[in-house]
């Protein structure tokens, strides 16, 4: 079952995809690009403040919309604070983590031939969690954070690879998953020797950050999430054909002309960049990463070309709904490390089920 | 060579990333901020912020516990939001609850409709955009985010925010008696880094700011004359300077600014306070302990085997103590007093409770309230806490008149 499920994901595409698949697959992101701007409106009207969709749908495409806003609007300076200053920062903050996470996660997978793996299993959250508390023990600024955040989860994934060629199988999945799973339990140690080092102030500031939540964001969070994000997933997209090369192994990817080290390296130092921004802004938030890209493959098949596109977005979707649902349905700020791991959780076991019918992994 | 459609469909991803750089780029746009109310009173908040309250005066929205709020301004009518529902279950077992039972059964107050639980300042915003008191009133800092979108915010001072350092004209006033106090010189460093030392320091910015809110001004002085007049009673009756051995008390994860007016020392001046910490308590080895701060009970803290080597545990003098604000602190003072130097003061603890309370509130306590406050059922296996029951109290009154 292990080795089934550890399969290439590019092998265990669909022969043919699905007459459906094949005949519309590429609506599929646009749609979903859809889905999810909507989604960011349904959200603009959740809280205490009553929003009408129309009115945050109007705020909205005028903020966006280059120029001054009217000298008249049809909307109160009320209206204007809530949409503005409280809900859509941490509404672009939920849809740029889950975006990145996605697109992060599919990367990875695809990279490394290696469903299981997601940025939490290499290493590269607890690393960049790791340079995040260091910058908070040390009062850096948020750039500060994030700068040592990205530093941390580079090293992070540097450890896991160099562990993986000491044991001369860099390109083996298990030795990944293995080295991946033995350097996130050292990150996770100096995390928790970093917490002890702190002081009274500094501690609860860590213990909430490292839970995962979207409180407190702010123009200034969205920016430091948006440009790494949007920016190192429009490279990522426009490399999405050489992931598909290089999911058919080291050897055939150099035999088409690629250099997989550069590639491959290009790819880890851009996740890295993402998700360090998403760790620095809103903490670890796990799961996503890892789900997101399977449930992505169920709905277009292994090609990267629409799987990238299509899991980032799905993402973005899926981290929406859940702080949807924590901040106005269960009316509560649980942390959304928590509320990912207590959906995720199910939908992998789901997912283990059903891959007893179909496998991911079947030759 | 793609075909020209096929190309577009390849490019397709580009369209959300758009959408969501466009939507994020309007946040770079200037904060919105409310316009000033038409008809407004202006008042400086703890902070030396001027603080523009609207008029009519729709109301007071409590970012802060309403028992502080309550003791100094003794102005429920003037609350539109008192707290989260947990909020109200504590506040519910405290003795402002006794005197303003009002707040405690108005559902209003507590309403979690509208005011979600959380601790967020954004969702803060949100409620109180939905709501529209005439002032935000926060103890301990209100985060800025609230002021900068023009919402009326009213820093109250709280503990461990040091207004009174940063503005010269309460500087003056720290303190009863002080700058001159002598107990500045046996504790200059923590007088400089908790800026007085004791609870003055933010009880007194505290009453002195929420008055002037409530529009009783002139009601802050009184007060703290009555709280100085008690502490100097106090002073006047333990003597402090001549007393040859102060002894070295560990009040582990509470405030300690009420330590140096009862005339002990503060055994863990020179430490960060971490709560309770077993080996650093046996290298202090205090000769008294308060545990207010931990969930244990004096009783079960001494049956620990790991305290088993301290001189407080040998002598029974580990205790739980009350505090309280403006009013109580000074009986807490004494009550510190009389446990540490029980022949230097006579019982008066039950006494002094219930005629500041009576002075203050106009509410006269029951012997189970002043029982319950004292924690006089937690106290009883520690060395001379029959003194503050009511059986003693009583006979030494009668000791007193014959």
């Amino acid at each position: 079952m292990t080795e089934a499920i550890i399969a290439d994901p590019a092998r265990s595409r669909p022969k043919a995809g699905s007459p459906w698949t094949t005949a519309y697959g590429w609506a599929i992101p646009l749609l979903l690009g859809v889905c999810v701007l909507l989604a960011m409106l349904v959200s603009l009207c959740i809280g205490a403040y009553p929003m009408s969709f129309a009115q945050a749908a109007r705020i909205v495409l005028h903020l966006a919309w280059p120029g001054p806003l009217p000298e008249n609007p049809p909307w109160t300076v009320r209206e204007l604070v809530v949409v503005q200053v409280v809900r859509l920062p941490r509404v672009l903050l939920a849809t740029l983590a889950g975006l990145g996470l996605g697109i992060s996660g599919t990367a990875l997978q695809g990279m490394m031939r290696n469903p299981l793996v997601g940025p939490d299993i290499v290493g590269v959250s607890s690393g960049a969690a790791f340079g995040g508390v260091l910058a908070m023990l040390f009062d850096f600024s948020p750039a500060g954070v994030i700068a040592l955040a990205f530093c941390g989860g580079m090293l992070a994934i540097f450890c896991t690879f160099t562990l993986a060629r000491l044991a001369h199988a860099s390109s083996s999945s298990m030795i990944l998953v293995l080295s991946g799973i033995f350097i996130s339990g050292l990150f996770v140690a100096l995390i928790d020797l970093v917490k002890r080092l702190a002081n009274d102030a500094q501690f609860p500031t860590m213990a909430f950050w490292l839970l995962g939540s979207f409180v407190g964001a702010d123009p200034r969070k969205v920016a430091m999430i948006a440009i790494p994000t949007l920016g190192g997933g429009a490279v990522l997209m426009m490399m999405r054909w050489r992931l598909n090369l290089l999911s058919l192994g080291d050897l055939d990817a150099q035999s088409l002309g690629m250099n997989a080290g550069f590639v491959r390296w290009t790819i880890l130092a851009l996740v890295s960049l993402i998700v360090a921004s998403q760790v620095a802004v809103s903490g670890v938030i796990g799961w996503i990463g890892l789900v997101v890209p399977h449930c992505a493959r169920m709905l277009v098949g292994p090609d990267h070309r629409r799987l990238l596109p299509v899991s980032g977005l799905l993402g973005a979707l899926l981290m929406l709904a859940l702080d949807d649902i924590t901040r106005a349905l269960i009316r509560a700020e649980i942390p959304s490390g928590v509320m990912t791991a207590l959906i995720g959780t199910p939908v992998v076991c789901f997912l283990f089920w059903k891959a007893q019918g179909k496998g991911w992994g079947r030759e | 060579m793609k075909p020209p459609v096929r190309r577009c469909r390849e490019l397709l991803w580009i369209a959300p990333f758009l959408g969501i750089a466009l939507i994020a780029a309007g946040l770079l746009r200037p904060q919105p901020r409310l316009p000033l109310p038409a008809h407004a009173r202006t008042v400086v908040d703890a902070g030396g912020t001027p603080v523009p309250i609207a008029q009519p005066f729709r109301g007071i929205a409590l970012a802060a516990y309403p028992n502080g709020y309550l003791e100094n301004t003794r102005s429920p009518g003037l609350l539109v939001y008192a707290g989260k529902p947990s909020d109200r279950k504590r506040f519910a077992t405290e003795m402002m609850s006794w005197v303003y039972p009002e707040v405690v059964k108005n559902d209003a107050l507590w309403n979690a409709h509208l005011f979600q639980e959380t601790d967020s300042p954004f969702s803060e915003i949100e409620t109180l955009l939905a709501y529209a008191p005439s002032v935000y009133l926060g103890c301990g800092g209100p985060p800025d985010v609230v002021r900068r979108v023009g919402l009326p915010v009213y820093n109250c001072g709280g503990y461990g925010v040091t207004f009174a350092l940063r503005r010269p004209e309460l500087r003056a006033k720290v303190g009863c008696g002080s700058p001159t106090d002598p107990l500045q010189r046996l504790y200059p460093r923590h007088y400089v880094k908790e800026g007085g030392y004791y609870s003055e320091s933010y009880l007194f910015p505290a009453i002195r700011s929420l008055t002037v809110l409530t529009g009783k001004a002139d009601e802050a002085e009184p007060r703290i004359d009555a709280y100085c007049q008690s502490v100097a009673d106090l002073q006047q009756e333990l003597q402090p300077a001549a007393i040859a051995h102060r002894l070295h008390v560990s009040a582990l994860g509470e405030d300690r600014g009420n330590l140096p007016r009862a005339g002990v020392t503060d055994a863990e001046w020179d430490f960060d306070a971490r709560g309770d910490d077993g080996e650093r308590l046996l290298y202090l080895d205090p000769d008294i302990i308060f545990i207010t701060g931990l969930n244990a009970s004096p009783r079960e803290f001494m049956s620990d085997p790991r305290r088993q080597g301290l001189k407080a545990v040998a002598e029974r003098r580990v205790y739980k103590r009350f505090g309280g604000g403006i009013v109580t602190k000074p009986v807490a003072m004494r009550w510190i007093a009389e446990i540490a130097y029980p022949e230097r003061l006579k019982p008066g603890v039950r006494q002094l409770l219930r005629d500041r309370m009576f002075e203050a509130f106009h509410y006269r306590l029951s012997d189970d309230q002043i029982d319950e406050l004292l924690n006089v059922k937690q106290n009883s296996s520690s060395a001379g806490a029959e003194r503050f029951t009511r059986g003693y109290q009583s006979a030494d009154a009668k000791g007193a008149t014959q």
